[in-house]
């Protein structure tokens, strides 16, 4: 089930809605097992059997937890988080990576058959989830959860299930035993569904078919070419940032309070800033346990490289078992030890303008390398976009410009900070119409998103969510 | 005031969803979707395998979608800015131009061999079909008539394609092949050119051809036959046998309908009425049905379809004249021959005619062997001359 569908919105929200808030506040055993059991149906509908993938998920994090508690023995705590890691990244690597690694196999030794495995919605995303709990119970930075409802509760919270961002423990710890949900929390956070809502529905979605025609062209045109890449820009952003934003709003709803996943990424005027504007939940994940327990940049330039390498091909990794997911976290990583060694001062005294062209100008490329279908159609498009093409504009680079014009106008908008613009020039005047407008105003754009969403919603069915692959 | 306003977002929110919850639920239902005109999705067979495959979820999310609350008005608002505020080029599949609206089209992915081969296969077919109906002493005409798009084909804007190189191939490797096979072939397309290529010929807001291209053809057919058979069959001449009047009825073309009804223009279908008198009586799947070829409208506001003309498309009818003087008749093809139908029952004793896309009971070629009609005319479009599919392939 994905939060763009009838089915979420018109049926399964409203229930849960009525459901939990018939629930007396003072019960709140009783309102988290309605949150467990419906976020357990929302996974379901994705297809039951892998529902037993997730609860084998949380049985192992829960028991990998208990044995990582502080009351154990270092060597039971260092055992119970290589267990969980073991565990939990072998069934994420059999069940996405499986496939790619045996395909591999196969072209060296054909004997050995290339496995079939389906891979499960959100499997990356939950397994981080549950990973980060054992880890943080190694560090008492998080206390050891004894209640397996609860735990259950955190990985499998319907909001981040299946496209993030990724809850630290302990970011929620304390607010699945002690929240606070009200009027203002929920009006927040159905304000922020709704834009999320219609980031998707209305942006994604539109720009997504420029993109899906760009990329399937046989032989684009340059103009074609870099419609295509830049609508497939706006496409993941406007995409995933909806989930986030959805997510977040949700959460908020029922007393939760996830932490941001993007902070406007194309404002950036370097890779470095893009990175920690874009995906905040995994960047952070992979500095947190990854990098720095490798040792981060406490240690020799060498070293230093050798760690980035790591944690920039696992990031690319993990976000795909393919060789153009690889490349794509292999080509940051050059960028950003480009920007740290090489580049970086000499480019932070360029015009402002001139760092943005060059951050976005990468950024596009890392898109086309991450939306291609493998190395060489990545590297024949971005042919196409520096002139190795049949004609520099042809009739479906106008076609496209012409029938979707309105949402790239709007992608421009919404990609920039105008609202948090806005409200700063309306905070400043502190007049009583300003001081209405910042009360109402977002609340009524956000039902109106939501009257046009539900016209989108229920007369299209193209609908996708990008990283429900990852 | 700002605690007003969460109160009233908090419950606006719920409301408007719990609102759209029983709506959807609650409010009736058709299964028949008009304006796309298409059934609506029915409820999924649930199995085990459905359900632990996820595939009923999908298939519950089609059918939320397809009676969700409102979805109709929730269509004509989309659409309507579409056309009116964002005024895209291509609305729900159709281009929209100041006088006509066409349908959206894309290439064929086929090479200009496999078009060829394919062209050769349908004369290879029509030339079998025209042997086996003359080893019985019958005549076949085999009729291609252009449908709208090839008809406006000058008015897509220069960035859509209208499949115009697709179209002059796969007629001129028809023609070759056809006249190579010694089929009795007759292209409406160079006629309707010699006369001036009229745009009551051809709807501006609908696949098919009017009622006066629908009259022009059975004119070329009949004057084809006439030729190259030596037959004398008759044919009503405009103003003297027949006159054509207008209907009052607003049209709803298959592209106005695809826009929910808020484009469109003055088009008004045509209705013919012999002067002389010719009783008969008709048969839809070999039931007896009223005796007429015009399914009019109770009221002058009904819109009006191209199914006006034979009541629509129907696998087999038969209308019986009782003129044993004249010959008997076979049309086939799909929905073009029911606009010639509803004026060539005039030419014929008895006419029937099979639409290939709906008739399932045996092959054409089976179908002409018990019958053995004396004219057989086959009418294909443009777009499906190639087609072999759905009984097209004849035998």
């Amino acid at each position: 089930m994905v939060f763009s569908s009838v089915s979420f919105l018109v049926f399964f929200l409203p229930c849960l809605l009525v459901l939990y808030f018939m629930v007396p506040r003072r019960y709140r055993g009783a309102r988290n097992f309605i949150l467990l059991a419906f976020s357990l149906a929302f996974y379901a509908c994705g297809g039951p059997k892998f529902l037993l993938l997730m609860l084998l998920s949380i049985v192992i994090n829960y028991c990998c937890g208990l044995l990582a508690g502080a009351k154990h023995r270092p060597a039971v705590r260092k055992a119970g988080v290589t267990l969980a890691a073991v565990l939990g990244l072998g069934l994420l690597g059999w069940f996405k990576y499986a496939g790619f690694f045996g395909e591999m196999l196969h072209a060296l030794m054909p004997f050995i058959p290339v496995p079939q495995v389906t891979l499960p919605i959100g499997i990356s995303f939950f397994t981080f989830q549950g990973l980060s709990y054992v880890i943080d119970v190694l560090r008492d930075a998080a206390a050891v959860q004894k209640n397996p409802l609860k735990l259950a509760l955190y990985i499998s919270f319907f909001p981040q299930l299946v496209a993030g961002p990724i809850v630290r423990y302990t970011t929620v710890a304390d607010e699945i035993d002690e929240r606070h949900e009200s009027v203002s929390e929920f009006s927040a956070g159905a304000v922020r569904f709704l834009f999320g809502l219609a980031k998707k529905m209305l942006l994604a979605n539109a720009v997504a078919q420029i993109a899906d025609a760009a990329f399937s062209a046989v032989s684009p045109s340059v103009a074609l070419a870099w419609l295509g890449a830049v609508a497939y820009t706006f496409q993941i952003y406007f995409d995933f940032s909806a989930y986030s934003d959805m997510a977040i709003g949700l959460g908020r709803m029922f007393g939760f309070h996830f932490l941001e996943n993007f902070n406007y990424p194309y404002v950036s005027r370097s890779v470095t800033e893009f990175w920690r504007r874009w995906h905040i939940s995994l960047s952070t994940w992979f500095r947190d346990y990854v990098y720095i327990p490798l040792g981060g940049n406490r240690c020799s330039r060498a070293r230093n490289i050798l760690n980035l390498f790591l944690v920039w091909a696992l990031t690319g990794l993990w976000h795909g078992a393919s060789w153009t997911f690889i490349a794509w976290g292999l080509w940051f990583f050059v960028l950003l030890i480009g920007e740290k060694f090489l580049w970086g001062k000499a480019l932070s005294r360029l015009p402002s303008l001139l760092q943005h062209v060059y951050a976005m100008l990468l950024v596009i490329l890392s898109w086309v390398l991450f939306r291609a279908d493998d190395i060489s159609a990545a590297l024949c498009y971005m042919a196409a976009m520096f002139g190795r093409a049949p004609a520099l504009c042809d009739s479906r680079a106008v076609y496209y410009a012409l029938e979707f014009w309105p949402e790239l106008l709007l992608c421009c908008i919404a990609a920039l900070p105008v609202k948090n613009l806005l409200e700063t020039a309306l905070e400043k005047r502190n007049s009583k119409l300003s001081r209405g407008i910042l009360i109402v105003g977002p609340k009524l754009a956000s039902l109106a998103l939501l009257a046009l969403s539900y016209c989108r919603l229920v007369t299209g069915s193209f609908n996708p969510f990008i990283y429900f692959r990852f | 005031m700002k605690r007003i306003c969460e109160w009233a977002m908090a419950l606006l929110f719920s409301g408007v969803l719990l609102i759209l919850m029983a709506a959807t639920i609650l409010l009736p239902k058709s299964r028949y979707s008009y304006y796309e005109n298409r059934n609506l999705s029915a409820f999924p067979e649930i199995t085990a395998e459905s359900v632990l495959s996820g595939q009923v979820f999908d298939d519950l999310e089609t059918l939320f979608c397809d009676y969700a609350a409102w979805r109709t008005p929730a269509l004509k608002a989309v659409t309507w800015a579409d056309l009116n505020v964002f005024r895209r080029p291509v609305v729900n599949e159709t281009v929209v131009t100041d006088d006509v609206l066409l349908p959206q089209l894309y290439d064929p992915a086929m090479s200009d061999d496999d078009i060829r081969a394919q062209a050769k296969l349908v004369a290879e077919d029509n030339a079998a079909l025209q042997k086996q109906v003359e080893s019985y002493g019958g005549h076949y005409c085999y009729v291609a008539v252009p449908c709208q798009y090839v008809y406006y084909e000058d008015s897509y804007p220069a960035y859509l394609t209208n499949r115009s190189r697709y179209t002059d191939l796969e007629l001129s490797a028809l023609t070759e092949e056809m006249n190579a096979q010694g089929v009795c072939f007759l292209d409406m397309g160079p006629v309707f050119d010699s006369l001036g290529h009229p745009p009551e010929f051809s709807s501006r807001v609908d696949n098919h051809y009017g009622l006066l291209g629908a009259y022009e053809t059975y004119r070329a057919a009949v004057q084809k036959l006439n030729g190259d058979y030596g037959l004398a069959l008759s044919f009503p001449e405009e103003g003297t046998d027949v006159t054509f009047s207008a209907l009052p009825n607003p049209y709803m073309g298959s592209r106005t309908r695809k826009l929910l009804g808020l484009r469109g223009d003055d088009e008004k279908l045509l209705t013919a009425a012999f002067r002389e008198d010719i009783p008969f009586t008709r048969l839809d799947n070999w039931q007896e049905v009223a005796s007429a070829v015009y399914a009019l409208p109770a009221t002058e506001d009904e819109a009006l379809t191209y199914g006006l003309y034979m009541g629509g498309d129907i696998a087999e009818t038969c209308i019986r004249t009782d003129r044993s003087s004249l010959l008997t008749a076979l049309i086939f093809g799909d929905s073009f021959t029911n606009a010639v139908e509803s004026l060539a029952y005039y030419s014929f004793d008895e006419m029937r005619s099979v639409d290939l896309r709906h008739y399932k009971t045996q092959s054409i070629s089976d179908y002409i062997a018990a019958y053995q009609p004396d004219v057989v005319i086959c009418i294909r479009d443009y777009e499906a001359l190639l087609s072999r599919s759905d009984n097209g392939g004849l035998s």
